[in-house]
């Protein structure tokens, strides 16, 4: 079975003088909706915890993550960080994935690797 | 509150699916009615007055209106956030879809096969679907009405069911079925003695708003079709879930299966804005072949631009520039009338209606807010956004040998 396909086909709108602003304010969107997503989260944690006395505000302070769990968070801050650079994804990385789109030229069509060409590791802070 | 789908074929959110819909419902909801009112003001307050000072004449129509108001700074904000919450919308659902597919598909085929009911379904793998259907992801809606054709998959049904349940924040009754209920209604109020016994909704996606026809005229047969069969696979299992016997199939408004003289209503909801202007003619001809002499065409549609100030034009053909609408302001500024009479239509039964949301008001309200003289009150109040309610367009007219009907 295909996948249902998260982009349109075509390009995406921009409305200020600098398609760069679209850019940065579909990703603060992006950012917003995340946000909401852990506040609802957060807030049902605690009012659980709080109903079922599982422990205080000090001990969720002091709780340390295993090895795993930071493997795990790291994770999911990748993913945080594709939905919110979302614009990124659709303008950059779409080529295979969206080989019908019209739209996307000569270049999309010639690319038919999934694999991606090692980026040189930046060593500054 | 985040509508909950109420059908058998509503999928769980995730906790984090569902804030993610509430967010895409509530930034819709912040953008269509706070920014929109901070655009509305600075049209009228600063952009409007300016241009009549330089220019020493009012602004003509909405398209003089979009061309001012593209260098607003408020018009580029609205527009983003406009854009963004329409992707937002479709994004929300797609994981939740995916993550059940199978689930999805098999509940749908169990639904189908539910013999109590008493509705059919009959796809044509043949049917070419057109090109403005298959190739422009409608109103930014990945893959159209179309993706994932294969045998049994109803995904895409599914993804407009959960779009349109988040995009409408509200507005569109709990089974978003407002547009076919308050047709309905109207149908019943205007025209007590028109009793259909066959009736036809021509481009009905996921038949939301063709059930509520089948659940007030009672004793009629009730005909759904639509090009996309993913929409109509999903259709047929939730109208076997509601309990609502249709007849579901998949065929083209522009040249449909039917015999001539068949329907005495054919009916259609947000369709035809979809289409390109030969395509709607095409339909016509075709809705007044089917008809019965005596039978009544109704289209639920965008108010008629000639019937809007100029900023409402302009506010209305956003979607037409920028949410893969492109037929969007083609129709809107047809003459419906005109197209009617040109189908075969009695141009001296054609009628335009102003209908209030029947879900959203009480029954006395529903009355009470019916517009008796749409045409006088056209520009006050179709397609508005008011305090009581949105009053929906329509417009119909009669096959000849029924105006004493209308």
């Amino acid at each position: 079975m295909t996948d249902l396909s998260n982009t349109t086909r075509g390009r995406r709108y921009s409305f200020f003088e600098n398609a760069d602003s679209d850019q940065l304010l579909s990703m603060l969107l992006a950012t917003l909706s995340e946000l909401s997503v852990t506040r609802e989260r957060l807030y049902a944690i605690e009012r659980l915890a709080e109903e079922k006395g599982l422990f205080t505000s000090e001990e969720l302070e002091a709780y340390k993550f295993s090895p795993e769990e930071e493997d795990a968070l790291g994770q999911s801050q990748s993913d945080l960080l594709k939905e919110v650079f979302y614009p990124l994804e659709f303008d950059y990385r779409p080529a295979v994935k969206r080989k019908s789109n019209p739209e996307a030229g000569a270049s999309a069509a010639n690319d038919q690797s999934d694999e991606q060409a090692p980026i040189p590791f930046s060593w500054a802070m | 509150m985040l509508p909950q789908l109420k059908h058998d074929l509503q999928l769980p959110k995730t906790r984090d699916e569902a804030a993610r819909s509430r967010f895409a419902m509530n930034l819709r909801g912040y953008v269509m009615n706070d920014v929109a009112q901070m655009m509305n003001e600075t049209y009228h307050e600063k952009v409007a007055p300016a241009y009549k000072r330089q220019s020493g004449h009012d602004v003509g129509d909405g398209d003089n209106v979009h061309d001012l108001m593209m260098n607003e700074q408020i018009f580029k904000f609205y527009s983003s956030i406009r854009y963004n919450a329409q992707e937002m919308c479709h994004r929300a659902v797609i994981p939740t879809i995916e993550r059940q597919r199978d689930e999805l598909n098999d509940q749908a085929a169990r639904l189908s096969a539910k013999s109590d009911v008493g509705g059919t379904l009959t796809l044509n793998p043949d049917l070419k679907v057109p090109n403005y259907v298959e190739n422009i992801d409608v109103h930014l809606m990945p893959g159209s009405y179309v993706t994932g054709d294969e045998d049994g998959d109803a995904r895409a049904g599914a993804l407009y069911d959960g779009a349109i349940s988040i995009f409408a924040f509200g507005q569109m009754g709990d089974q978003m079925d407002d547009i076919g209920w308050s047709m309905s209604k109207y149908i019943r109020h205007m025209f007590p003695d028109f009793a259909p016994k066959k009736i036809l909704d021509v481009g009905c996606t996921i038949g939301h708003n063709t059930l509520p026809l089948a659940q007030e005229f009672t004793e009629a047969e009730v005909h759904a079709v639509d090009v996309a069969a993913p929409g109509l696979r999903y259709a047929h299992a939730r109208a076997q879930s509601i309990g609502v016997p249709v007849h579901f199939s998949q065929q083209n408004g522009e040249c449909l299966d039917f015999e001539d003289n068949s329907f005495d209503l054919v009916f259609s909801s947000m369709f035809l804005h979809e289409l390109p202007l030969e395509s709607i003619k095409n339909f016509m001809k075709e809705a007044h072949r089917v008809l019965r002499p005596g039978g009544l065409m109704l289209n639920m549609e965008l108010p008629p631009n000639s019937n809007m100030h100029a900023y409402d034009q302009f506010y209305l053909d956003w979607d037409s520039h920028y949410n893969n609408e492109p037929f969007y302001k083609t129709f809107r500024d047809q003459d419906a009338k005109a197209l009617s009479a040109e189908a075969g239509f009695d141009a001296g039964s054609f009628f335009n209606a102003a209908v209030p949301q029947y879900t959203l008001v009480s029954k006395e309200e529903f009355i009470d807010l019916m517009v008796i003289n749409p045409d006088a009150e056209m520009l006050s109040k179709t397609g508005l956004v008011q305090e009581d309610t949105c009053h929906r367009y329509a417009f119909g007219a009669w096959k000849q040998a029924a105006t004493a009907q209308a």
